[in-house]
């Protein structure tokens, strides 16, 4: 487990996974990853706003989770180099205002984007998810994939806008967007087992925010305080 | 014992579903009810568990001589209530053990050990022939129709209810695997003298495995007609429409 500065542009060289430290209010930072690098990244963080650029250059593979509570996010990816594939998660609770703006942009063939934002919302204030994908024409042989979901658990205002601007033919693009509560028949479910309408809650949570991710190359006690934080 | 007493129920839009509906079942006893379909024999199972969707006009629900009709629905469970699904849902991320684990402790009021849980799960999956690494599946996911009915039988070994209801568990299940199933059940009632059941079916298939002590045929959202095994046979025979005319069992009054 190699650990990067979350404030400071960073270029990746080698294969492995990256836990980023010293989160502060606000963070701009720049990553380029060399190529055919493997690169696993890694954020927790609350309430803190985020602007970074990261580049992927040929043969590329980036898998770039983050997960925390009221994280404002404004990210430009560009696969820059054939081959180059980005896959992102990002998973939070927010009780504030956030917005999440992630812009793609694929400049090189054969490129592929997955990107999973969950959210649960808390609260009357707005949660903004924006994802904007850019393939150009003659940039062939690209996989764009966009999965957005906010729940709110209160009477709170959500935008989610899955953006796919595609002047290629050769893609395969696929996007979705849900905005709701949780499934009252999965609440009936859980409590039909003697599961109180709490526990059944922080199940459901726990389960929609981490179950797309990928933690078990986490420290133990870093994933503890993840679930125990996702949990409450 | 549930006791039902003259109990009318409406759904979400209004629509009137159960129709004075009475029903005693005490400890030990195995009722079925039998009827066509949209008669208002899964909203019941629905109702007896408190399902949001369905409110309750008027009548009165006992259990134990205490009424339920108050308590939601993970109060009922702790009371001893258990519903076998008809059609079980699936929920992705959570594991069925996270799951099992966290409902057994909920019913028992405490924190169940590890290692505790682990062996009555692991006893109970391979009673069922169910494969191990169901355990570590997230509930439901991607499990076929008779693997999901497998997966409610396994909740109802390790939760160890008092009052189970099975709405159409017949349905989906090849027929080795539903005597797989009916033998793990008729075994947990053999080991548990006092749980008490209700079956709800379209078929008497499910009859021959778990033999009811009395069945029961709903129309409109009633009880038109009881007896026993031999009114679920001349329904078998003869279908739902001469039913009043038949002369095995008691009609409703």
């Amino acid at each position: 487990m190699n650990k990067l500065l979350l404030n400071q542009n960073q270029e990746i060289k080698r294969d492995g996974f990256y836990f980023f430290e010293g989160v502060e209010n606000h963070a701009d930072f720049e990553i380029v990853v060399s190529p055919r690098v493997c690169a696993h990244l890694f954020i927790f963080a609350s309430d803190i706003e985020m602007k970074m650029r990261i580049v992927l250059l040929q043969g590329a593979n980036v898998s770039f989770q983050i997960v925390g509570e009221n994280l404002s996010i404004h990210s430009n990816v560009i696969l820059k180099g054939d081959n180059a594939n980005f896959h992102f998660v990002q998973s939070q609770i927010s009780k504030e205002s956030t917005r999440l703006h992630l812009e793609i942009f694929h400049r090189a063939i054969s490129t592929t984007s997955h990107v999973i934002n969950h959210i649960v919302h808390y609260g009357r204030k707005k949660s903004l998810i924006q994802v904007d994908i850019d393939v150009p024409k003659g940039i062939k042989g690209c996989t764009i994939k966009q999965d957005n979901k906010i729940i709110l658990m209160d009477d709170g205002h959500a935008e989610i806008l899955p953006n796919l601007f595609i002047s290629e033919f050769d893609s395969f693009a696929e996007h979705s967007a849900y905005i709701s509560k949780f499934s009252k028949e999965d609440y009936f479910y859980l409590q039909t087992r003697g599961i109180s309408k709490h526990m059944a809650t922080n199940l459901l949570k726990k389960s929609f925010l981490l179950g797309p991710m990928e933690l078990s190359f986490l420290p133990s006690e870093v994933k503890a305080n993840i679930v125990e934080k996702i949990g409450r | 014992m549930l006791e039902i007493k003259k109990i009318s129920v409406e759904a979400e839009n209004g629509k009137k579903i159960l129709n004075d509906f009475s029903l005693s079942i005490k400890n030990g006893e195995i009722h079925a009810i039998m009827g066509p379909n949209g008669t208002g024999k899964s909203t019941l199972s629905k109702v007896l568990m408190g399902h949001p969707d369905y409110l309750v006009t008027s009548g009165d629900i006992f259990w134990n001589g205490e009424s339920i009709l108050s308590l939601e629905v993970d109060e009922r469970a702790r009371k001893g209530l258990f519903l076998v699904n008809q059609n079980p849902i699936s929920i992705e991320g959570v594991t069925n053990s996270e799951f099992l684990k966290t409902a057994l402790s909920s019913v028992r009021g405490k924190n169940v050990g590890i290692y505790e849980f682990m062996k009555t799960m692991e006893t109970a999956m391979s009673e069922l022939k169910m494969n191990e690494n169901f355990m570590h599946r997230a509930i439901n996911q991607d499990f076929s129709g008779g693997e999901r009915k497998k997966n409610e039988i396994l909740q109802m070994k390790v939760l160890c209810p008092k009052f189970v209801i099975f709405d159409e568990l017949d349905s989906g299940l090849d027929v080795d695997s539903l005597k797989v199933v009916c033998e793990n059940i008729n075994q947990y009632l053999r080991d548990n003298p006092e749980v008490s059941v209700l079956i709800i079916t379209h078929y008497t298939r499910i009859l021959d495995y778990i033999q009811p002590d009395f069945v029961h045929v709903m129309k409109d959202g009633t009880i038109i007609k009881s007896g026993d095994m031999h009114l679920a046979k001349n329904i078998e025979m003869e279908g739902y429409v001469g039913v009043n005319s038949m002369d095995v069992g008691a009609d409703n009054e």
